[in-house]
């Protein structure tokens, strides 16, 4: 199985926005509660992602405590954390 | 046991008992109460901030959003509702505001019970909230087994 490890990019600091949007990443973080299939059925749902992507990423979100999950423009981060949220799980948004 | 749910093509057929119905009829409430009392742990748990380290991005996406969730949230609860009956055919729309309101009522019971490490059911234990938690992780897990089997993909 191949994994897609996110890149450390450098980016600058001026402290504004830049007119490249470098995109978002969406982040789910572990919490006690949601069950770990309902992690996989909700990435699968709203990502269409396979059985194993959605199951890597749920292990990945259990064992250190958080994982991305998605990466875009901010509106697009925006609506897939929005989305998440629907279901219950605890997404946030960083720069890529 | 007869499984609570099971899918048929676009259909989830359900079947509870009438214990398990009047169990569920308290949800919507449960759900609709979330905040009305200060310092609930339930309603900050269900209170999301995706831009927690950056107050003006948290401005805008608060204004952009507006109140979409709350109003997602009691059309799932309006939809679960309306469903409710021990014999039941849900399309999958109607399955997946069943799957939120379970998930939903889980984690409000679940924060008010300050619940913060990794947690397996207590069969064991006889605390009223602890035993409605039990049994909503156990029929949100028979829906999810039985969603698994064919997942749609939203666009």
């Amino acid at each position: 199985m191949t994994t897609t490890a996110p890149v450390e990019v450098e980016r600058p600091e001026t402290g504004e926005r830049s007119d490249i949007d470098l995109g978002w990443n969406v982040v789910v973080w572990n919490d006690p509660v949601n069950l770990m299939s309902y992690v996989v059925l909700v990435l699968r749902r709203l990502f269409g992602y396979s059985v194993d992507k959605a199951t890597r990423l749920m292990l990945q979100i259990h064992n250190e405590g958080r994982a991305i999950v998605s990466s875009g423009p901010l509106e697009r981060a925006e609506l897939d954390c929005h989305r998440l949220h629907g279901y219950g799980l605890w997404a946030t948004l960083e720069r890529a | 046991m007869t499984a609570p749910f099971v899918l048929v093509g676009d259909t989830v057929t359900v079947r509870l008992t009438e214990a398990e119905v009047a169990l569920l009829r308290q949800l919507p409430a449960l759900l609709a109460g979330v905040g009305h009392q200060v310092g609930d742990p339930a309603a900050q748990r269900l209170d999301y901030q995706p831009h927690p380290d950056d107050p003006d991005a948290a401005t805008a996406y608060a204004d952009m959003l507006g109140d979409r969730l709350e109003r997602e949230r009691r059309h799932d609860r309006m939809a679960f509702e309306a469903s409710l009956v021990g014999e039941a055919m849900l399309d999958i729309e109607t399955a997946d505001a069943w799957l939120r309101v379970l998930g939903e009522a889980r984690l409000s019971l679940a924060a008010r019970l300050g619940i913060t490490e990794d947690w397996q059911p207590d069969s064991r234990s006889r605390d009223p909230q602890i035993i409605a938690l039990n049994y909503l992780s156990y029929l949100q897990d028979a829906l999810v087994d039985a969603l698994l089997g064919g997942v749609e993909l939203e666009g």
